[in-house]
């Protein structure tokens, strides 16, 4: 009888301590550094794979350092341009392009000699493009040039740009070309859903990594969010043309900013626990939000919003190496 | 390396002593040693990386004492460091299994470490195999009780093994299960056997996700039922998990169910079973984070069978917890003794038909509101075919002396399903010859061939082996699988292996030297990635 009342109260108990938990609203309201909106969101993805192209391929993060102010910069910008082209001789999305602004060539001046006062005055950089210009010591570096997935990085050697070859220079499809060779999946896939409200202009998104290979253990690595805004039509010196410049050229994916915060975002990542990358399978998730009225210091609220795009990679936190990159469209 | 090379000479000279089962009084004492070891060279033809340590192991020492009403028992694991293809937080060393069991009155009391399961495992089974590196053992408090005849209640609290942590989550289970026939004199001698169980499981984690409500307690329930009457049996089971959010399923909030329905009949010469098999978002971890088989509460049981040829496992199937559905249907028959196909033995045959389909589900935009990531329609089959299997095989003993096998195995395989990579569907032919021939009552010749056909993936494979049994404890063999239809000619290559051992009663030595080629081993639906590899290898196992 004794054993009997034993067993019942642990019984009673665990089924006292058990339960189940239905949840009816699974979003936490209260975001990072912005809140939703309760209505329907403008726009929201249908397909939640990121990307026009497959997203369990491998792709190419592809930065185009340059400046508004740089005679030499479209050139090198034609070849990228290209090579993101469905012509470009790679499956189209497999590279992820983005015009970084930085540099004393991207430094706004309504004082340049022989062009009107505006012509030059808006200020293309960002915080994260700022600050990995004082990170991969590309401050004094000549422009234009490129970051190809961010490889050969360390402390000592911060230099890990690339050039652009010159015209017709072929630098960056031959090492695109080579990793692409060398890594025919992508051993880490990025999956972005994403919801835009026009209204209050804020998108929702929420990034999932999955690590397809177990990477080591020893080794951190962090997702970079950001938002790249394309055609942007504005003045840039042009060295090819008679004039000189091109007032009305067509600026493609220029990086605006960095997801994280309201003042410049987060350049440096969001950490990725070594749990979800130190294992074959191991799936990480991070919602974040982007408020276009606050974004930037407040620079987010004059982008166009119908023109943004999410770009997303995850990299090595010490060798800076991109080890997967992705896009997608805000809507 | 000096420890590993001390604790690898310790663990040899326990395996040869642990040679009888010792009694202490009324005590007795088990248990039982397990050492893998293996030398590695690299081979970059194969893709088989060099290892730093050149040599790895495993060894799973187990002892148990029983005491009259009372048992305990340890296990020593180590990792020296772990084997390619176990996970490397299994490096190190522990005693990560220990238990007190106490028997009394119909009650058993287990404190400490326990494997258990519920019915088939749908909602909860715990269990150790080391050769999938899987040991999600529960740490905690286990009460069995029968109050009555018949009655048979399980309740259990703890914590899952997590390599040598443990997982974040607190499970609580509970189960009941009624054997009618034991409970009424009546039914005692009833020819129709039925037994009827209900678990309920609860897992607890915190959630403190700036992104997501998670729910902290995520419960699971499951019913079954068992009817047998002669030869006929059926069983089934039905399980239903609340909103699960995890990393398996994408965090969605959707609730998992499954079914199982197996029924079968069997007579002298001739049985006959059927079964099929829905399970719909059912991953169920002690955490929501933990991916592949790491702190899994419950087990899918699988449908197509387990292949034991080498090529017919070539491509083996793994249980889609996200979502799969079909059948297996297996009918045996054995002609008799004496007729013109039976023989002076008779002539054993089985057929086996599988078939694994997607649900037909229909996605849903609900990311931001209810996320409930898709709905199912249930009485559907999906578009998408997973697996296929069609398997014959007749075995016949021609004489007293010699027996053959033969099998053929077609397959139809989704590998950018279940192994999770873009390659296009395989079909693949294998058929194979299992012959055994006792030379003398102390010597055997066993050999097999076998064959793949296919025209995707690596192409066709042979494989030969030959093992050689003689003055009963000894063996040696030799075995090559060979790639001669990879499409890329440098890639045809041989994987060549010796391999020789003693074994004894319980004593199991074997050592082999030779070429592992990169592949998955499944048992039960549950895989593990095998690497590549090339080297020595030696395996001691031993029990008393």
């Amino acid at each position: 009888m004794k054993a009997k009342n034993i067993f019942w109260s642990i019984i009673t108990a665990a089924i006292a301590l058990s339960g189940c938990d239905e949840i009816a609203t699974p979003l936490v309201q209260k975001q990072v550094n912005s809140i939703l909106p309760t209505t329907k969101p403008a726009f929201w993805d249908s397909s939640a794979v990121s990307g026009p192209y497959a997203y369990t391929q491998y792709k190419v993060l592809l930065e185009d350092c340059m400046g508004d102010q740089c005679p030499n910069c479209p050139t090198a910008c034609a070849i990228g341009d290209t090579l993101i082209s469905p012509t470009g001789g790679y499956p189209y999305g497999q590279i992820v392009m983005m015009e970084e602004n930085m540099g004393d060539f991207a430094i706004p001046s309504n004082n340049v000699a022989g062009y009107p006062s505006y012509a030059f005055s808006t200020d293309y950089r960002c915080y994260a493009s700022t600050t990995w210009c004082t990170l991969f010591n590309l401050t004094s570096a000549t422009y234009p040039t490129g970051l190809i997935n961010r490889y050969g990085w360390n402390t000592s050697s911060p230099n890990m740009d690339v050039g652009y070859g010159g015209p017709g220079g072929t630098v960056w499809q031959d090492s695109i070309k080579d990793l692409i060779n060398n890594n025919h999946n992508a051993a880490v896939t990025i999956h972005i859903y994403d919801s835009a409200w026009t209204s209050p202009r804020i998108i929702g998104a929420t990034f999932q990594v999955t690590f397809k290979t177990a990477f080591p253990g020893s080794n951190t690595y962090s997702l970079e969010a950001l938002v790249v805004e394309d055609h942007i039509v504005s003045w840039q010196k042009d060295g090819d043309l008679i004039l000189g410049y091109d007032s009305t050229y067509d600026h493609r994916n220029v990086l605006r900013g960095a997801f994280g915060n309201t003042s410049g975002g987060l350049p440096s990542g969001i950490v990725i626990p070594t749990s979800a990358s130190s294992t074959a399978g191991g799936t990480w998730t991070s919602f974040q939000t982007y408020d276009f009225t606050k974004g930037e210091n407040g620079n987010a609220s004059s982008w166009n919003m119908a023109n943004c795009y999410i770009v997303a990679f995850v990299f090595n936190q010490a060798t800076q190496a991109v080890v997967q990159a992705e896009m997608i469209k805000v809507e | 390396m000096k420890s590993t090379i001390f604790t690898f000479l310790l663990l040899i000279l326990s395996a040869f002593y642990a040679g009888a089962q010792i009694l202490n009084g009324e005590g007795q004492v088990h248990g039982s040693i397990e050492i893998d070891a293996q030398y590695y060279k690299p081979d970059s033809l194969i893709g088989a990386p060099p290892v730093p340590e050149k040599i790895l192991m495993n060894t799973y020492d187990q002892l148990d004492y029983t005491n009259g009403k009372i048992s305990a028992g340890i296990r020593y694991e180590a990792y020296d460091n772990a084997l390619e293809g176990y996970s490397p937080l299994y490096d190190g060393s522990g005693f990560p299994y220990k238990y007190i069991d106490y028997k009394s009155d119909g009650m058993e009391v287990t404190v400490g470490n326990f494997y258990e399961q519920f019915g088939s495992g749908m909602i909860l089974r715990a269990y150790w195999s080391p050769s999938l590196g899987i040991d999600n053992s529960f740490n905690g408090v286990r009460v069995k009780y029968s109050p009555a005849k018949g009655v048979y209640l399980k309740g259990l609290i703890g914590n899952q093994r997590y390599y040598w942590t443990e997982g974040a989550g607190l499970v609580r289970g509970f189960d009941a299960e009624l054997n009618l026939n034991e409970m009424d004199s009546a039914w005692n001698n009833m020819k129709t056997k039925i037994i009827v169980g209900g678990s309920f499981v609860s897992n607890y984690q915190v959630a403190d996700n700036p992104t997501y409500n998670f729910p902290e307690n995520v419960g699971a329930s499951a019913g079954r039922l068992s009817i047998i009457n002669g030869g006929f049996s059926f069983y089934t089971e039905d399980a239903y998990i609340i909103n699960d959010p995890n990393a398996i399923n994408g965090d969605i909030f959707k609730p998992g169910d499954g079914a199982l329905v197996r029924a079968g009949y069997s007579q002298k010469g001739f049985s006959f079973m059927l079964g099929g098999e829905r399970v719909d978002n059912m991953s169920f971890k002690s955490d929501r984070t933990a991916t592949a088989n790491d702190l899994a509460i419950n087990y899918l049981p699988e449908m197509p069978r387990d292949e034991t040829y080498q090529l017919a496992a070539f491509y083996p199937y793994a249980t889609q917890p996200n979502g799969e559905q079909g059948f297996d249907a297996e009918i045996k028959y054995k002609l008799p003794r004496g007729s013109f196909l039976g023989g002076k033995y008779g002539t054993d045959l089985d057929a086996e038909y599988s078939a694994i389909r997607s649900l037909d589900t229909i996605a849903l935009n609900d990311k931001t509101t209810t996320d409930q990531g898709y709905t199912t329609k249930i009485l559907n089959m999906g578009q998408t075919n997973y697996f296929q299997e069609g398997t014959f095989e007749i075995q016949h003993k021609f004489s007293s002396d010699f027996r053959l096998i033969a099998q053929y195995d077609y397959e139809y395989y989704d590998k950018s399903i279940i192994q999770n990579e873009l390659a296009p569907n395989i079909i693949s032919n294998v058929g194979v010859l299992d012959g055994y021939y006792a030379i003398s009552s102390a010597h055997t010749l066993h050999m097999e061939l076998q064959g793949l056909q296919t025209m995707q993936d690596q192409g066709n494979w042979v494989f030969a082996l030959a093992e050689y049994n003689f003055g009963s404890d000894w063996f040696l063999g030799a075995l090559d699988e060979y790639n001669y239809g990879d499409p890329d000619p440098s890639l045809r290559l041989h994987y060549f292996t010796i391999t020789g051992g003693y074994m004894k009663n319980a004593l199991h030595i074997t050592v082999g030297y030779g070429k592992q080629r990169a592949g998955i081993l499944c048992i039960g639906g549950v895989c593990r990635e095998i690497p590549a590899s090339d080297g020595l290898t030696l395996s001691i196992t031993n029990s008393f």
